[in-house]
């Protein structure tokens, strides 16, 4: 199986980015791609809970990567959020959406080195 | 052993498997430029070009997936003038055998139809998209 990681670098609703990434997610989970999503910089908020953004007409995209934990069963994506880039914004994991993993460092340049294709947003 | 003697038959041998092989390595290279941002108001457009024409000039294969805004690359009609016109820019790696792709979604909600776009660049897929990066020795990605 094919592997790819998505970084997203940059926070929903201000630029088209985060849409992007969360299309391109869906994407490689649907094409049977060895999914995973690395949260970096402005990007963890993506992950973060209670986001409501329909007055904006725009969707939430942290409901959209919850929808795809919850239904991607056989091949769900890996959601990572990068532990120094949320402690910088003052987040924890308890403002983020379920299913998604904290990582450090390292563990991000690991998952950097076993990956094919790495796609930044 | 006449034919080893003959000093130009063996020059003509080793030329051709030189050649040869040096075409296969080449062309199992493919590059693959992910293109997300529109021509002018950034430096992607230029640099991912200059990229792509060095590999095409190595015998690589090269792909140019471009994705949002990057569609805008492609449109036909451009007039920029004094600065690179990425118009003419992308229209000559084409020649040179440069593949475009389009993300299709981004055309249609941008009203981009397909009168609109350079010869040879054409709508595509995300489905495309992942075949493209299965057979890709390298990707790269021009975002902001």
């Amino acid at each position: 199986m094919e592997s790819i990681c998505i970084i997203v670098r940059k926070a929903p609703y201000g630029v088209i980015q985060a849409g992007e990434a969360l299309r391109h997610i869906s994407g490689a989970v649907v094409h049977k791609l060895k999914t995973t999503a690395v949260l970096l910089d402005d990007g963890v908020y993506l992950a973060k809970a209670n986001q409501a953004g329909e007055n904006t007409g725009w969707p939430s995209l942290a409901d959209g990567l919850k929808e795809l934990l919850e239904v991607s069963k056989g091949n769900p994506p890996k959601i990572f959020i990068h532990a120094e880039s949320m402690k910088n914004r003052g987040l924890h994991m308890t403002d983020m959406i379920k299913g998604a993993e904290e990582i450090t460092d390292d563990q991000l340049a690991k998952i950097l080195s076993d990956t094919k294709t790495v796609m930044i947003f | 052993m006449p034919v080893l003697k003959n000093k130009n038959f063996l020059r003509g041998v080793k030329l051709e498997i030189g050649v040869s092989q040096g075409n296969i390595e080449k062309k199992n290279k493919t590059l693959t430029i992910f293109l997300f941002t529109s021509p002018y108001g950034f430096e992607n457009s230029s640099t991912a070009a200059r990229l792509a024409e060095a590999a095409l000039d190595k015998g690589y294969s090269v792909n140019m997936f471009a994705s949002s805004d990057g569609v805008y690359n492609f449109m036909a009609g451009q007039k920029a003038v004094a600065i690179p016109n990425i118009q003419q820019e992308f229209e000559k790696l084409i020649n040179k055998g440069l593949k475009v792709y389009l993300c299709g979604p981004c055309l249609n909600f941008r009203g981009i139809q397909r009168q609109n776009l350079i010869e040879n660049s054409k709508p595509s897929s995300l489905t495309e998209l992942f075949a493209i990066m299965g057979q890709s020795n390298v990707f790269l990605c021009f975002s902001f």
